[in-house]
């Protein structure tokens, strides 16, 4: 990866009442992509490196006596030294603008119009030579793409500032409006069969195939919002904060009669600590603030825009094509299902919090409730199951969640030589649905008020082991066979179905929490990042490579260790089940059991860096740099956890890129 | 201060730009929306277009409206024969399918969100519904036009509708334009309405269509006729017989088919590599443009000749039993499409003797790279020929006249097959016999042998007959996938005997 970022602040003064100033960055990030995905490699645009290298024969030498890559017994697995020989790069390209007018129209009221222009553009190289022996690109496969996002805002405001009654009374106020318009485009090559590797994406012209070889594009309808401000914040004494605020947001995501939405707010604080009663205690707590806030915002974000039925082909990686004679004809198929009704989602936060300094500010640290509420929130309804377009864009139901976090900063020792410090969060959080669809009709056994990230399953009492155990589940499980898992009948009905699927957790954690401490002696730092979650329901997801049929087939791939762990005639003691199908599931709904559930924890050492901050003195008189730090850091140091799959932050998916342990050597400087 | 006011009439200026509507009025640059699609032929075509995708041999397509992925009909593997085989005694399937396979499977087995076993096609059913509305209503289109698109459509949601009611029994499709949008689901129909659903559309798609069939005409090939409705409603009529009456609309039908004009092929081999020739009703076109993984399916990952031809290594994902193979007998011109060894990387050659586990139903003996596609058949004059003569051995006394038993011979001639004598002393005997050789001549055809052993009643008995023993009379029907069940608020019944 190579990264080059330059930054330009401009300031002009117009006069004493007028400043223009700029503020202008342009980035260019040279990526060179894995290939990640999920798929094992049936994908021409997503083969996945992990799943190759895990899935590939290890019996076989990378590369033949021809001196071409090898293939395995199965053909669909790709040699993961192809991946060398492929590439797979992309280039992002960033230019912000920020044009900035002040206008001091009064002392105490100033006038700013800012406009930002934001444009993004990515290039994407993709290409799989012949010599990668990929199974979907046999002939050699080239993708070019390029995309563009371009963001443009205008905002206008006035801000009044203004004290009276020797600083008794503070106010301050904001009256401003915005524009924002998005918009984007594509336009990409796929190109196939290439007689010689030599030029990779350089030369896409010499694609032989002139069928495959297509253009795709697309131009993304634009979003366009505009906005209503409005702010008044009032200081009483010093101790007492009233702020009252109020947007009117409009949006082209949504239909002519629910553009706008009005999303007011409120909040009041007491600075305790600057009462006159409180005197004595400063010595003590330093500072005491008690405040709450009541406010609320508005959310557009959903696909595209959902107020309109749209017609048009299929994606252009699949539409909806046929051939009649020699010609492709493109198919045009209803895309999406208009509702003319679709407006904001309204996101609604109460915050109560108190934070306090003692001694001095030694230890700092604030306690905090929270209750979100979002509300008509914005997502795909289901529709009845035969209707032409079985969804459609809908405000549907409404989620909660509410808990509290504390945050604590010590500085625990504080002398010339030496200085630690610690800063320490904790929060817990529930989320649970507050208000479903009423259109859509709830799986039995779900609750109304389950759980956002709820999971739902049957329960397992372990496996099937002897003739005894089939026996004691001749009712419930009549066809299982040794080595199944067996299944738990909640309502004790005497079969296994719909009604013995059971709320299993959540998927969210209980608690979350992180922990940082800093060190330094004389001109050494020393940091330390932990951090981690537990109650979290999680799944061993490497469980789906246990598959000793993958071993015996006749086209076997690798295999997880674990395979020789499951369950047969020889290895009744087995941690997994045999692989024979259990006849009950068929039967389970959910289409999943708790077997290698639990509630895990994890910790995290993220971050430890030492630093070296080279002494004035050593700069030398001309100074070139004002200051001079090195250091090195190591992420992702280690995991303690009780999770027995790859690791309780990844993805389940069966293409899994692990999380990286990087080393980074760095320098920070002043000029 | 007068400065100050101009800047408050600049902002002020700005700040009203928030009344002007159009600043927000919805863009739509990349698709059709209701005011300007469906005003011409050509929009017609493309809108008459994915209908015919759902037959194509690529894996399928993503729906975008429904964030469904609809895998193709007829992709080779996941495909409606592929997972109707692995039920049948014609697959050996290697990568060992644990639902379909081993007869495992219940309503929590498909989800209408994954493309196992096509249940979301109920909502092209209802697309086509909107569709012939709109092409009924539409204005400045000649009536001849309208009609020859409205025959297709009628065909294709016959079609459909038919593969539904194979795999799951009858359902509730919504037919009736006026209630496409209503909130309120209907339950299934009875079999008797359905039925009859699907007989009007075949028998509209008949008499609004002007052409029996595209074989002499290149530009139009893949287009559905006169000729493939007619062998929708033969196979209909075939499958749901049950009176004599039912068996003469079959033998009615059947005729009519006759009488356009096909006739075998001399050659068995060349069916499935002559383009468009007189055999064929209809074939999904494929070039190599478009997409076919048959030969990747079929041909073990380390073979470079077969059949006396070079190929490339594909998946070996299924085969053919040796048990299946043993039906044909020595110099059945048929096996001319079926390898028993093929020889590898290393220039071995691999037979049954030296552990090859199936043979391997090329089918298709022109290899073709690249998964390029080719014309995949799906309906041909064979398939009639040998419904004729069990519809007319239905119809006859005890024992098959010579025009019955004729119709079967000239299939088997072709392939030097011989129909033994016994096979002609009784009516029973005779339709045994006819079993036998339609899975023959039509292996891994559309879906054919699945339906043949439930039509002879043995699906499941030779299901448990091979150690299948989960397999139950009520696995001939798939069950409607508990998420549909769920949320219809059980409006949705479940099929006969699965929870």
């Amino acid at each position: 990866m190579k990264r080059l970022i330059g930054r330009v602040n401009l300031e002009q003064k117009l006069g004493e009442k007028i400043t223009f100033s700029t503020a202008l960055s342009y980035s260019q990030i040279n990526n060179v992509n894995v290939a990640t995905g999920n798929q094992s490699g049936t994908q021409q645009n997503s083969p996945s490196l992990i799943r190759s290298a895990m899935a590939f024969a290890p019996t076989f030498t990378p590369y033949n006596d021809r001196g071409e890559l090898n293939l395995s017994y199965d053909s669909r697995i790709n040699n993961p030294e192809g991946y060398f020989l492929m590439t797979n790069t992309s280039q992002n390209k960033r230019l912000f603008v920020a044009p900035k007018l002040e206008v001091n129209l009064l002392s105490y009221l100033k006038l700013s119009i800012v406009g930002g222009i934001d444009q993004t553009s990515t290039t994407a190289d993709f290409f799989v030579p012949r010599k990668a022996r990929f199974d979907q690109s046999p002939t050699g496969n080239a993708e070019v793409g390029f995309q563009a996002i371009n963001n443009y805002s205008a905002e206008t405001f006035l801000n009044f500032d203004k004290s009276f009654d020797n600083n008794k009374h503070k106010f301050s106020a904001v009256l401003g409006a915005g524009y924002y318009n998005t918009t984007g485009n594509y336009f990409g090559v796929t190109a196939v069969d290439f007689p010689t590797d030599q030029f990779g994406t350089a030369n896409l012209a010499i694609a032989a195939n002139r069928l495959l070889t297509q253009p795709n594009s697309y131009v993304s309808q634009p979003i366009r919002k505009l906005s209503q401000f409005a702010k008044v914040n009032y200081t009483l004494n010093n101790k007492y904060i009233f702020d009252i605020s109020a947007r009117r947001d409009g949006s082209s995501r949504f239909g002519q009669n629910n553009r706008y939405g009005f999303f007011p707010g409120a909040s009041v604080a007491w600075k305790v600590s600057n009462e006159d009663f409180f005197g004595n205690l400063l010595k003590t707590v330093s500072e005491l603030k008690i405040r709450t806030s009541y406010g609320t915002s508005g959310n557009d974000n959903i696909r595209g825009n959902q107020s309109i039925s749209l017609y048009g082909p299929g994606f252009s990686t699949a539409p909806w094509n046929f051939l009649f004679g020699n010609d492709i004809n493109t198919g045009v198929l209803q895309t999406q299902l208009g509702n003319p009704n679709i407006s904001w989602e309204t996101n609604i936060t109460f915050n109560a919090g108190i934070d306090f300094g003692l001694f001095g500010n030694r230890i700092t640290g604030s306690v905090e409730y929270f209750n979100r509420t979002a509300k008509d929130l914005l997502d795909f309804g289901r529709l009845n199951i035969n209707s032409p377009v079985a969804r459609i864009g809908v405000n549907i139901g409404s989620t909660r969640s509410t808990g509290f976090e504390l945050a604590l900063n010590t500085e625990n020792i504080k002398n010339k030589v030496f200085r630690w410090n610690s800063n320490i969060t904790v929060g817990t959080f529930k989320a649970t649905w507050v208000e479903r669809n009423p259109d859509v009709n709830l799986v039995s056994y779900i609750k109304v008020n389950d759980p956002i990230r709820a999971v739902y399953g049957w329960k397992t009492d372990g496996i099937l082991r002897t003739q005894e155990d089939l026996q004691a589940v001749a009712t419930t499980q009549p066809n299982a066979v040794l080595g199944n898992l067996k299944y738990i009948d909640a309502n004790n009905d005497k079969k296994l179905d719909v009604n013995d699927v059971v709320n299993l957790g959540d998927f969210n954690p209980k608690v979350t929490f992180g922990f940082n401490n800093t060190f330094s002696i004389k001109a050494f730092d020393l940091s330390a990042f932990v951090y981690g979650n537990m109650g979290g329901l999680g799944w061993d997801g490497w469980q789906a490579f246990n598959r000793p049929f993958d071993l015996g087939s006749a086209t076997p791939l690798n295999s997880s260790v674990r395979t020789t762990d499951v369950f047969t005639s020889f290895n009744t003691n087995a941690k997994y089940p045999s692989i024979a199908v259990n006849p009950s599931d068929g039967s389970n709904p959910s289409g999943v059991n708790d077997f290698t559930m639990k509630q895990i924890y994890f910790f995290r050492l993220k971050n430890v860096t030492l630093g070296y901050t080279i002494p004035d003195k050593l700069l030398g008189r001309k100074k070139i740099f004002q200051s001079l730090r090195l250091y090195v850091d190591a992420a992702n140091l280690g995991v303690l956890t009780n999770f027995e799959g790859l690791d309780p932050e990844m993805e389940r998916n069966n293409g899994p890129y692990p999380i990286a342990r990087t080393f980074s050597f760095g320098l920070n400087t002043k000029f | 201060m007068k400065k100050n006011f101009k800047f408050l009439i600049v902002f002020l200026l700005l700040f009203s730009v928030g009344c002007k509507k159009n600043f927000l009025e919805t863009q739509v640059v990349d698709q059709f929306t209701e005011n300007n699609f469906l005003k011409n032929e050509a929009d017609i075509k493309s809108a008459v277009t994915p209908y015919y995708s759902l037959f194509g041999t690529d894996w399928g397509a993503h729906d975008i409206a429904t964030a469904n992925y609809m895998g193709a009909f007829n992709v080779a593997l996941g495909g409606y024969d592929y997972q109707t085989s692995k039920l049948t005694d014609q697959m050996h399937d290697v990568w060992k399918d644990p639902d379909l396979g081993s007869f495992a499977f219940g309503p929590a087995t498909f989800n209408s969100n994954t493309q196992t076993t096509f249940f979301t096609r109920i909502q092209f059913v209802a697309r086509a519904t909107g569709l012939i509305d709109k092409l009924q209503k539409l204005e400045g289109v000649s009536d001849q036009i309208k009609n020859q698109y409205l025959g297709e459509m009628y065909c294709m949601r016959g079609w459909l509708m038919y593969i539904l009611y194979d795999l799951y029994g009858p359902l509730n499709p919504i037919l009736d334009p006026a209630k496409l949008s209503d909130k309120e689901m209907q339950p299934r129909m009875s079999d008797k309405d359905y039925v009859a659903a699907i007989e009007s559309d075949l028998l509209n798609a008949i008499s609004l269509m002007t052409k029996d069939r595209y074989n002499g005409d290149a530009a139009n090939w893949g287009r559905v006729s006169k000729s493939t409705a007619s062998m929708v409603l033969l196979k209909l009529y075939v499958n749901t017989a049950k009176t004599a009456a039912d068996w003469e609309k079959a033998k009615a039908i059947g005729t009519s088919l006759m009488g356009m004009g096909y006739s075998l092929n001399s050659s068995y081999k060349n069916v499935f590599i002559e383009k468009a020739n007189n055999e064929i009703i209809y074939a999904a076109p494929g070039n190599a443009g478009t997409k076919n993984y048959w030969f990747k399916l079929v041909l073990p990952g380390n073979a470079i000749q077969l059949l006396g031809t070079t190929v490339t290594p594909g998946w070996g994902g299924m085969g053919m039993p040796w048990e299946f193979y043993d039906k044909y007998t020595t110099g059945d011109k048929r096996l001319e499409t079926i390898a028993n060894s093929f020889r590898n990387d290393g220039g071995g050659l691999r037979t049954r003797l030296n552990g090859l586990e199936y043979a391997i139903p090329m089918k298709y003996t022109k290899f073709v790279r690249n998964d390029e596609g080719f014309d995949w058949v799906m309906f041909r004059y064979a398939d009639v020929l040998l419904y004729m003569a069990e519809i007319n051995n239905e119809l006859e006394g005890s024992v098959p006249s010579q025009t019955t038993i004729n119709y079967a011979k000239q299939v088997s001639d072709r392939s030097n097959a011989v129909i033994p004598a016994s096979a002609l002393l009784s009516k029973e005997a005779f339709k045994s016999y006819i079993f036998e050789e339609r899975a023959k001549e039509l292996y891994f055809e559309n879906g054919n042998r699945r339906q043949d052993m439930i039509r002879q009643g043995t699906l499941i008995s030779n299901a448990q007959q091979r150690g299948k023993t989960l397999a139950m009379p009520h696995h001939v029907l798939f069950p409607i996938p508990s998420d549909v069940i769920e949320t219809s608020k059980d409006i949705i019944k479940q099929n006969n005997n699965y929870n």
